[in-house]
């Protein structure tokens, strides 16, 4: 999947239209929204302030995409610390900065993170099934992890063991896919 | 499905010495892991957001002519988008703008130069200041929360304080403003209670009583001659349980004398407490802390201000305090327990500050000036009060919504601003000004003030606030000697007003109309003494309006079986109606005798204010008179009493006066 329209691929450096520049970095925001914590309503709205503030600038000028990306980020971080004093229930504890650092790492590749998914579906096929199993119950029931250990019939710690053993192989497997769609064969 | 992906997620299972740096990868992952099992995905909003772009360029072209910046743009709000931040806080911002700059040429416009002049001086000299439920409402100070407000009327100058030294209540801008003609005449009989000691008892007396004759003549209304010294001690006795002796009647000086024994102090102190908080209270340590008080002459602005700040103290077993009572932070709000948030923000706002905040919990008043508190300014008392009703509120949010529909968060005032909001309460105008309020209606049984919005009689006869100033600047002169301010109310020319002809019990049956009338205006303009005696309890009242109102109609049978009953018949106990030999006129009357004896409004007197018609319906104008009575709703006794009342063919403006006799507080 590339969301890379055909002239940034190539290289060359064009502005892109409203609509363009929407489709092209609106995953990326949402999910840098959700890395800060919004839940998933609030990073909606928050994605939509943050293109229509961006996009009332008359003096906005695409000089890249991937500088065009981080400003679209520092716009959504702004915004979400006016949010957050307003309704003071979002604490932000790191710096713009250091969350772009991880940003980049994960995302970075394609500025929207959707790569990054596309390679971590594929690599859960590589888990096996009691490590799923682990991680569905956290990440879609939400399930404690004493609990996990009791459906699995191992402990608390084992259950943490398993998931951190899930998660690293993941890492590893995501990694490895990300580098490859970055280097050519 | 987890949703929400905090970096703090307490499931987090990383190995505990891992960096922030894999904390927040951990968190990345977390959150893809998410969705690659289904969670929230990111939506496709591109429609979405070229839509508000186009709408916002359609709608506010010609507004933003002229400008490069477009986010000045608020107009369009498609309905995903929710949280609405700038565009909120901008159009907020004009309003409050245009709102200030209306109000900045208003005062320009009217206040003359002495006055301001005089404002500057006081707010150049008077650097403590006591701004009342004002300062819990502004909150500019609050540099945390840029969040939108309503547009803030202009306020009046902080009060002075009275221990302040180079404060002289002679330059007061409200005196300046208020004082009537007559009132210019008087002699100056303000002091600090710092400069000296107050004025003698009998000249604050006989001033008081000056204004009261001018009052009058304004109205053009002869006061009743003076009643016998006998009736008034009787009364004394009957309604606030003192013994004071015959000779002493009309002699404010002797009179502070007399209420200061024991057992009349005792009496006081259980009176006034009640009309503090506007019910009975069996808070023992508040009545004996209220007596030592009275004993000492001095410093009922102290102990009130201690009553508003939060404390630990755990009540004794005497108390007889429930768990819901202990959680409240402030003995004043223990003691007013139980309350809802709004009879706490209304009665507060009442004593301590002196302001009637009864309809801005929905709605601003219309068309009342800049000095009366808005709905933002409500809610922001509100706030302020909520965590010390309900620690468990701290630190939450308040929102209300406002008449055309928009959620509004609440400005609480920082934690600063209460504690100086309590502390500034020693000495505060404000707050001598809210006790004096409560002396006068727990003597004369009538409100000291009215609005235009209220129910209680015409406007133009309520008491002018002059009338009761030098009471005020006396009470802060003697160090808020609540007695001496008492004794001055016990000798005053309204106390010694007797009943006019009309209310006799002669005059109640030969009297027309007209004489009638008359005399109701005399006694609503306190230049006579009414005869009724109202029952202190509402239960009471309650009972007495059903004596009125209800026929003996069976129990089980309904209100049904009563409202088919032709106007006036009455039912046996076997549901028939009673034929006219069958019926017991002794019974009725002695009935009717109880009924007059209260007061209950046998005919309509009072002007219904013209709001109360333009409400959709019955119901809703009931409630509404609720809500001039400091409660929410009326219970279901008394709303079916008003229902019942209007089947029978009764005028609506009657149906509310009498649901005001039942309802209408104490204090």
């Amino acid at each position: 999947m590339n969301w890379w329209p055909e002239t940034q691929a190539n290289g060359c450096v064009s502005e892109l239209s409203p609509a363009e520049l929407v489709v092209r970095h609106q995953d990326g925001i949402w999910r840098y929204l959700r890395l800060l914590g919004c839940d998933a309503a609030t990073a909606d709205d928050l994605t939509q302030e943050t293109f229509l503030r961006v996009l009332r600038r008359d003096n906005f000028v695409q000089h890249s995409d991937e500088a065009t990306s981080e400003y679209l980020r520092r716009t959504a971080y702004n915004l979400l610390v006016s949010y957050h004093r307003k309704f003071g229930r979002i604490h932000l504890s790191d710096s713009p900065e250091l969350l772009d650092e991880s940003w980049q790492r994960w995302a970075g590749k394609d500025l929207t993170g959707n790569e990054t998914v596309e390679a971590l579906r594929e690599c859960m096929e590589s888990l096996t099934e009691r490590a799923r199993d682990a991680l569905a119950m956290r990440f879609v029931h939400n399930t404690p992890r004493v609990k996990i250990g009791e459906n699995l019939g191992i402990s608390d710690h084992g259950a943490r063991n398993l998931m951190q053993r899930a998660k690293a192989q993941l890492r590893d497997c995501v990694e490895e896919k990300l580098r490859a769609i970055t280097q050519p064969s | 499905m987890n949703t929400n992906p905090s970096p703090a997620d307490p499931h987090n299972e990383g190995p505990e010495n891992q960096g922030s740096d894999s904390l927040r990868d951990d968190a990345m992952l977390d959150l893809l892991l998410q969705e690659a099992f289904g969670g929230p995905t990111p939506p496709d909003q591109t429609g979405i957001i070229l839509q508000r772009l186009a709408d916002e360029d359609e709608g506010s072209h010609t507004k933003r002519t002229g400008s490069k910046n477009g986010s000045v743009s608020a107009t369009s709000q498609p309905s995903k988008y929710t949280s609405k931040l700038s565009i909120v806080t901008l159009l907020i911002g004009t309003a409050a703008a245009l709102l200030l700059s209306v109000g900045i040429a208003v005062g320009l416009k009217y206040r003359s130069d002495l006055a301001l002049q005089a404002q500057a001086e006081e707010a150049a000299q008077n650097a403590p200041t006591v701004p009342g439920p004002a300062p819990l409402v502004e909150n500019e100070g609050n540099g945390t929360s840029p969040q939108p407000k309503s547009a803030p009327r202009e306020r009046r100058q902080p009060i002075e304080l009275a221990g302040n030294p180079s404060s002289n209540n002679a330059d007061d801008p409200g005196s300046l403003t208020d004082a009537s003609p007559e009132s210019l005449d008087q002699p100056t009989i303000q002091h600090d209670r710092n400069s000296g000691s107050p004025p003698p008892i009998t000249l604050v007396s006989k001033t008081v009583d000056t204004r009261w004759q001018s009052h009058w003549k304004r109205l053009g209304i002869s006061p009743t001659p003076s009643r016998d010294n006998e009736s008034i001690r009787q009364e004394l006795a009957d309604r606030l349980g003192i013994e004071v002796p015959a000779d002493a009647i009309g002699d404010a000086a002797a009179i502070r004398v007399a209420i200061q024994k024991p057992s009349n102090r005792q009496a006081i102190s259980n009176r006034l407490l009640a009309s503090f908080l506007g019910k009975n209270s069996q808070n023992e340590n508040a009545t004996k802390s209220l007596s030592e008080v009275l004993k000492s002459g001095t410093g009922a602005d102290r102990l009130i201000a201690s009553w508003m700040r939060p404390s630990q103290t755990t009540p004794k077993a005497g108390d007889q305090a429930s768990d819901s009572k202990t959680s409240a932070a402030t003995p004043w709000i223990r003691m007013l327990q139980p309350a809802d948030l709004h009879e706490v923000t209304v009665k507060t706002a009442a004593l301590t500050n002196h302001q009637d905040l009864r309809c801005q919990r929905c709605h601003d008043v219309p068309n009342a000036g800049d000095e009366v508190p808005t709905q933002a300014d409500y809610w922001s008392v509100a706030a302020g009060l909520a965590p010390l009703l309900n620690p468990s509120r701290a630190g939450k949010d308040l929102f209300y919504d406002t008449l055309d529909g928009r959620r509004q968060l609440a400005s609480p005032p920082t934690e600063e601003q209460s504690k100086a909001w309590s502390k500034d309460l020693v000495g505060s105008r404000e707050l001598a000004k809210g006790i004096v309020s409560t002396l006068f209606t727990m003597v004369h049984d009538s409100p000291s003030t009215t609005s235009p919005f209220d129910l209680s009689v015409a406007s133009a006869a309520s008491v002018p606030p002059e009338t009761l100033r030098p009471l005020v600047d006396d009470l802060i002169a003697s160090d808020f000697d609540v007695l001496r301010c008492l004794s001055i109310l016990l000798s005053d020319a309204v106390m010694t007003r007797s009943v006019p002809e009309a209310m006799s019990p002669q005059g109640i049956v030969v009297a027309d109309d007209e004489q009638w009338s008359n005399a109701v205006s005399a006694v609503h303009a306190m230049a006579a003494r009414s005869p009724f005696r109202r029952p202190e309890s509402v239960q009471r009242r309650l009972q007495v309006a059903q004596l009125d109102a209800k026929p003996n109609w069976p129990a089980g049978s309904g209100r049904d079986a009563l409202l088919a009953q032709p106007l006036g018949s009455e039912m046996t106990t076997d549901g028939s109606a009673s034929g006219s030999g069958d019926r017991r006129p002794d019974k009725n009357r002695d009935r009717k005798t109880v009924v007059a004896s209260t007061g209950y409004p046998m005919r309509s007197s009072m002007i219904v204010p013209a709001w109360i018609s333009r409400l959709p319906d019955f119901d809703s104008r009931l409630d509404h008179v609720a809500h001039l009575a400091g409660q929410l709703k009326l219970n279901t006794a008394q709303r079916e009493l008003a229902h019942q009342a209007l089947a029978s063919g009764d005028d609506e403006a009657l149906i509310f006066e009498r649901l005001w006799w039942i309802i209408r507080p104490n204090s």
